[in-house]
């Protein structure tokens, strides 16, 4: 039976997506949530949504600022979620189980159909008459320089799941995929498309559009930072309402359940990557003591913001992250992925209508279940958190800038990334000393060490490499709470610091309760099953988005005064002419000297 | 097929008269180029001693009547005026900002002959006939005046109403110039001719944008 990573049982079995880094996101967001309160501040959201309780006026550090409903309800499901988990541990497993291969082979073809008519859409976007249309007004400028905001948006590109997927995806479909004889140059070709399908402009075709439409709800139309302002146009006031506590609730619920399943299971990766360098032995204890670790170091930095200790870690980990991408590509097998780099990309453009569309309809397998729905449904349940962090940082950008920027930018260092590091297990198996296909079966996280180990400093490298996973996790924990106070908080960009501490020790928490429980596989689960009805939601989003769009561009297509009361009523008479000659205007006098003509140029007269 | 353009511009086209005992009599066309009030016009039409206001033309989007009785004008004060440039900057007084679409002017240097342009104005605004209309032409010819300002001209007929007014490119849907008004060879070269050589020609001329950018860069304001 074909091993597949992500059924059941198997460790470290998730792909998750890499935007859980966003560090450099967080280097600027002292400034940022300043800059946003003000822009908001400026266009009057007071009147339309913001919690009634919520006042500029921060007294002191205790404060709290809650949406009541979707606040105490995302709890309580989440809550209430992880006690039945816990509890019916064993029969939850099953019901799980079942539900999440239901929900794959039933709602596959929806998946897949949604990913590409978000695709398309924002493919239309970017050449339809909407691309002019600047994020904040038409006078705002942005806040970043474009290589700065390109940098950020290369950040957001990053990820835990980058470093360990980025070696073992590759290696698995070249083991074994629908598409391709197992472990043939065509196996590897094909291996390299399915992932770059899985990492490239789909997902980030998906966060474009939730970025988007954060932002420019936001910005232009100064309603709430939250998921629930997208649907001004379809519901009008009623956002406010329980529709919109409903889609923030779902927003709240996927993104919480996202961040705690990346936790775990990076835990699970940090363990066994330690276990492999230091034999430390892996197990719940470890596991425990690590995610305990890492959520006291999220709620530090919480708790300091960004200044300090925090910020430097941040921008040393991506320098680190850079630097074992050099370090592999100049030292493995330069030319084959210098080579592989443009030949991938030009298999994955040649047969991505192909390949973004098929079903498994006549193949009969599940095989699909377990990778592209998956990817598709973690990706969408994640699109509120990456969406809000690419919103925050692009405005003053236009709808034009803001897609090629997001599409291109993460795109291409993923792909650049998984080629470096996948194209060298792939070389070391094709055509070197072999055996990471064993070991990749075997134990996932150790397959990045792996690799590593076959260059020279191997020790230094994979320390390293861990704790750049150990940061990623502390700024992606920091950040995923932020981001839920927000939507928790009904759009306050500012959220208070305790909501904040709460959410971060609740991912934590959840992480920890469900790694004992057993159930980390109803964590993916989980966030699969709120996949499928947010992806209505991001159906809806389309439809919203381009309404609000049409309606701004027509409103501003002329002028419109305001109106003037104050004036008095004065009656129109027949007045008399003006000359319709030009002769009588200093334009026709020469410069410096007489005219010609021996009339000197008679006043300009009515 | 210039639907959208047209719309962009109309409202922005204001009548410019002036007080004068109870009543406001018509002097020409001006065109708002700033959300903070501030319009463009032709300087010629203006004495230091009038009481200016500006009036919205009849908005259009509808058949309009084409006279209106009695008005409720904005006053204007001239903030810059240029006179050897014939163009001159107003501001009126506003409670809020307009409204106004980005981006509205556009590049005259670039503006080569055989471009369509629109003019936008009130042409019969004098006799009490307070309708905008929009007239397609081409420029005909880019010349440098005796005085070297840069004129268009071109082939629409303008009436003396639309004086001020902007003259659109309609290839990229931005104002390159300012209404001046028609263009008479005689007049302009002075000359003393014996005969009278019946010469009109029913070409018109508008005076350069990058002068009323040059205004407003006076005024500290960007358009």
């Amino acid at each position: 039976m074909v091993y597949h990573p992500l059924t059941r049982g198997a460790t470290g079995n998730a792909p998750f997506p890499r935007s859980d880094s966003l560090q450099s996101l967080l280097l600027v967001e002292l400034q940022l949530t300043h800059v946003l309160k003000y822009r908001m501040a400026s266009s009057n959201t007071k009147e339309q949504g913001q919690d009634p309780n919520n006042d500029q006026e921060k007294e002191g550090w205790l404060r709290f600022d809650v949406h009541p409903y979707v606040f105490f309800i995302s709890a309580a499901i989440i809550i209430g979620t992880v006690i039945v988990t816990l509890i019916f541990h064993d029969q939850m497993d099953n019901v799980f189980s079942t539900m999440q291969s239901w929900i794959a082979t039933m709602g596959g073809w929806f998946f897949v159909a949604t990913t590409n008519i978000i695709l398309l859409f924002v493919f239309y976007l970017l050449i339809s008459r909407y691309g002019d249309i600047r994020l904040g007004g038409h006078d705002s400028k942005p806040e970043f320089t474009t290589m700065g905001w390109m940098a950020m948006l290369f950040s957001a590109g990053m990820g835990i799941g980058l470093l360990f997927y980025g070696v073992a995806e590759p290696i698995f479909h070249f083991s074994g995929s629908p598409l391709a004889e197992p472990e043939t140059p065509e196996a590897a070709r094909v291996a390299m498309d399915i992932t770059f399908l899985h990492w490239g402009l789909h997902p980030w075709a998906i966060y474009c559009l939730v970025g988007l439409s954060l932002a420019f709800f936001s910005f232009n139309r100064g309603l709430p930072l939250s998921i629930r302002s997208v649907f001004y146009p379809l519901f009008g006031e009623r956002i406010h309402g329980w529709i919109g506590n409903v889609v923030d609730i779902m927003a709240t619920v996927a993104t919480l359940f996202g961040v705690a399943t990346s936790l775990g299971l990076g835990v699970q990766q940090v363990n066994a990557g330690l276990d492999h360098l230091f034999h430390i032995g892996q197990g719940n204890m470890i596991q425990l003591l690590l995610i305990a670790g890492i959520t006291a170091l999220a709620t530090w930095s919480v708790v300091n913001g960004l200044d300090g200790g925090i910020r430097f870690l941040s921008e040393i980990n991506l320098w680190i992250a850079a630097a074992l991408l050099a370090f592999v590509l100049l030292l493995g097998p330069t030319l084959f992925i210098l080579n592989a780099f443009i030949e991938n990309i030009g298999f994955y453009l040649d047969s991505l209508p192909r390949l973004a569309t098929w079903n498994e309809t006549y193949d009969a397998g599940s095989w699909q279940n377990d990778w592209t729905v998956f990817y598709w449904g973690w990706w969408i349940a994640w699109s509120p958190f990456v969406g809000m962090f690419i919103a925050r940082v692009s405005y003053g950008r236009t709808v034009r800038e803001f897609i090629l920027g997001v599409l291109l930018a993460p795109t291409l260092v993923t792909f650049f990334w998984i080629t470096t590091f996948g194209n060298t297990a792939l070389n070391i198996e094709m055509f070197g000393s072999g055996g990471i296909i064993d070991a990749v079966r075997e134990n996932i996280p150790v397959s990045l060490f792996i690799v590593l180990e076959k260059f020279p400093l191997s020790i230094v490298t994979s320390i390293l490499a861990l704790c750049s996973i150990v940061m990623f996790f502390v700024t992606s924990s920091d950040s995923g709470s932020m981001v839920i106070d927000i939507i928790t908080s009904g759009g306050d960009p500012d959220p208070p610091i305790p909501q904040r501490l709460f959410w971060a020790i609740l991912e934590g928490v959840v992480a920890a309760v469900l790694l004992l429980g057993g159930g980390l596989s109803a964590l993916q689960t989980a966030a699969i099953a709120t996949g499928l009805p947010f992806a209505i939601v991001l159906l809806m989003m389309c439809l919203s988005l381009h309404r609000g769009f049409a309606n701004y561009k027509d409103s501003t297509v002329g002028f419109t005064l305001p109106t003037y009361h104050k004036g008095e009523r004065l009656k129109t008479v027949v007045s008399r002419l003006t000359p319709a000659t030009s002769g009588n205007r200093e334009l026709w006098v020469r410069i410096g000297g007489k005219n010609k003509s021996q009339t000197p140029p008679s006043n300009p007269s009515t | 097929m210039h639907q959208t353009m047209i719309q962009r511009y109309e409202n922005g086209c204001m009548m410019l008269m002036k007080r004068s005992s109870g009543s406001v009599l018509y002097i020409g066309t001006a065109f708002i180029v700033h959300s903070e009030g501030y319009l463009l016009t032709a300087a010629h039409m203006l004495s230091p001693d009038d009481e200016l206001v500006v009036v919205p033309a009849a908005q259009a989007g509808n058949f309009t009547p084409f006279s209106m009785e009695v008005v409720t004008p904005y006053p204007v004060k001239v903030a810059q005026i240029d006179q050897s440039r014939n163009v001159a900057l107003l501001k009126m007084e506003l409670s809020e900002p307009i409204a106004a679409p980005d981006q509205i002017i556009g590049n005259p240097d670039s503006s080569f002959e055989g471009t369509y342009v629109l003019t936008f104005g009130v042409p019969f605004g004098h006799l009490r006939i307070h309708n905008i209309m929009v007239l397609q032409g081409m420029i005909s010819a880019r010349l440098l005046s005796p005085n070297e300002t840069k004129l268009f001209l071109f082939d629409a007929v303008t009436h003396p109403g639309t004086i001020g007014g902007p003259l659109v490119n309609s290839e990229d849907g931005r104002i390159i110039g300012i209404i001046q008004g028609r263009f008479e060879p005689i007049k302009v070269t002075q000359q003393e001719t014996p005969e009278d050589l019946g010469i009109a020609s029913h070409l018109s001329y508008a005076v350069s944008i990058e002068y009323g950018r040059e205004l407003a860069e006076k005024e500290g304001i960007e358009i």
